[in-house]
């Protein structure tokens, strides 16, 4: 990547130097991110039951309440029973949908770990980003691409891993998020995939999940969308809150309005969303209890 | 219809690129190109496996002396030899099916409403010629990579930061196209437009 102009500070080789720090042992998770990646081990193995899930759920306040928040929540709930305990939570929404709201204590840990105000402000956003992105690949999933909704939640979830993990470690780099709209072009054009990858790598993601992030890394969305990949990437441009990231790349809306629409058999994408608003906010909500 | 494996990358590789006031019509090749203000109309006819692409734009009305009717010519025309040269490879209009992308607002070079004017004038063009439109991405701060094959008919559209040094040649390129095809009025009324 050449380096970036009009700035001083060299944002292709701090990305990779970033990414190269991610590689190695020294990237830190807080403790609960231990605990979510246990999980992920546990519903790997396929003799797993509720009762050891249930119990590993119940060791995280966090993770319980997400569960069972999601357990009730209008896409797994739509008799509108509420129930308020664990085991029954994990037995409704099941293996794959555990195994992502694990990723989505992980990835709220990661919100946490930016280290200035201005840094968690951009956290936070990034945060708010993620969670459309995830319940709009679900929803876009289910009704237009016809991938597994629990695997494009999933991938939702964690899509962008490495933009958390740059935003902790930018307090190191003076002025590498402190740069005008554009300033982080690198982002962009590889730094994201370089980054993420070894994120990723670190968090076992799962090989199919890993490459639908790289085919929306590599960014062209097939119309009309079939793959995870155009899921993920369909839902993030879709997405009313953009990542800060994005447009600090020059990637971002600025203001503008942009129309994105495609023919499905009797129906439209829009009508469709238009539709699943509410199934959307209700994963949205699940996400941020 | 089934999920079509495309990799992007290859598509690119293989495909032959168009340029502003450009249009290709194939069989085999992908066709690609790269937009700012300018829209792509993508045409396929599913039966011929033919796949048709376009690149163009309405000039400024600003600046083209208050000739409307060149603007819109210039949009028709470009139009009219992408679906004739369609035509002409034995397409039927009635299984046509279009898909649309660009019109992008590249604020720092050509006004900003001429991103949406071309959005707007491809999809009323596509309507008055019974031609239905399936997908379409327009307008946003982008500027686009559009890759269209004719194996399916499947098109790739990547949104890209105008800020890239390859969006600002194509800013460049859209806006030399735009002034040839910009002419002072002529006072006889006489409504014939040199494009290239």
């Amino acid at each position: 990547m050449p380096p970036s102009k009009g700035q001083n500070v060299d944002v292709p080789a701090i990305l990779s130097k970033i990414a190269e720090t991610a590689t190695r042992d020294e990237l830190i998770f807080p403790t609960t991110t231990e605990m979510a990646l246990k999980l992920q081990r546990v519903l790997d193995d396929p003799d797993c039951s509720i009762d050891q899930l249930a119990k590993l759920v119940r060791a995280d306040p966090l993770l319980a309440t997400r569960v069972v928040a999601v357990a009730n929540s209008v896409i797994y709930n739509r008799s509108g029973r509420a129930i308020a305990d664990v085991k029954n939570a994990v037995s409704r929404v099941g293996f794959d949908a555990l195994r992502v709201l694990a990723a989505a204590v992980v990835v709220r840990q990661m919100e946490g770990m930016a280290r200035t105000p201005a840094h968690r402000q951009m956290a936070v956003r990034l945060w708010e980003h993620t969670a459309h992105v995830a319940a709009l690949s679900q929803v876009i999933a289910r009704r237009v691409t016809h991938v597994n909704p629990d695997t494009a939640f999933f991938a939702g979830i964690i899509h962008e891993v490495g933009g958390f993990y740059l935003i902790s470690r930018a307090k190191e780099f003076p002025g590498l998020l402190e740069g005008e709209n554009g300033s982080l072009l690198a982002w962009d054009e590889g730094g994201a995939a370089e980054v993420g990858r070894a994120v990723l790598q670190r968090l076992s993601a799962p090989a199919p999940v890993v490459e639908a992030i790289e085919g929306m890394w590599l960014g062209y969305l097939a119309m009309p969308p079939h793959s995870l990949a155009d899921t993920l990437l369909l839902a993030d441009q879709l997405a009313p809150v953009e990542s800060p990231l994005s447009q600090l790349a020059g990637n971002g809306r600025e203001g503008t309005e942009a129309h994105i629409d495609v023919a499905l058999d009797d129906e439209t994408l829009s009508s469709i969303l238009e539709e699943s608003a509410e199934e959307v906010q209700s994963l949205i909500d699940a996400l941020h209890a | 219809m089934p999920p079509i494996a495309h990799d992007p990358k290859e598509l690119e590789r293989r495909a032959l690129n168009i340029n502003p006031g450009g249009w290709a019509v194939e069989t085999e090749r992908p066709i690609t190109t790269l937009l700012g203000s300018c829209v792509a109309v993508c045409l396929y006819d599913p039966k011929l496996r033919l796949a048709g692409m376009n690149h163009f734009l309405l000039p400024s009305r600003a600046k083209s002396a208050g000739d409307d009717d060149d603007v819109i010519l210039a949009g028709d025309y470009s139009m009219e030899v992408l679906l004739n040269t369609m035509l002409n490879k034995g397409a039927a209009k009635q299984r046509l099916i279009a898909k649309a992308f660009g019109g992008g607002t590249i604020v720092t070079s050509i006004l900003m409403a001429i991103g949406q004017r071309n959005s707007e004038f491809a999809e009323e063009w596509l309507d008055r010629e019974g031609i239905p439109l399936a997908a379409r991405d327009f307008g946003g701060a982008w500027s686009r990579k559009v890759i269209f094959t004719p194996d399916g008919g499947d098109a790739f559209c990547r949104r890209l930061p105008i800020t890239q040094p390859d969006v600002q040649e194509v800013v460049k390129a859209e806006r030399a196209y735009e002034q040839s095809l910009i002419r002072p009025a002529k006072p006889t009324g006489e409504k014939k437009i040199e494009l290239f």
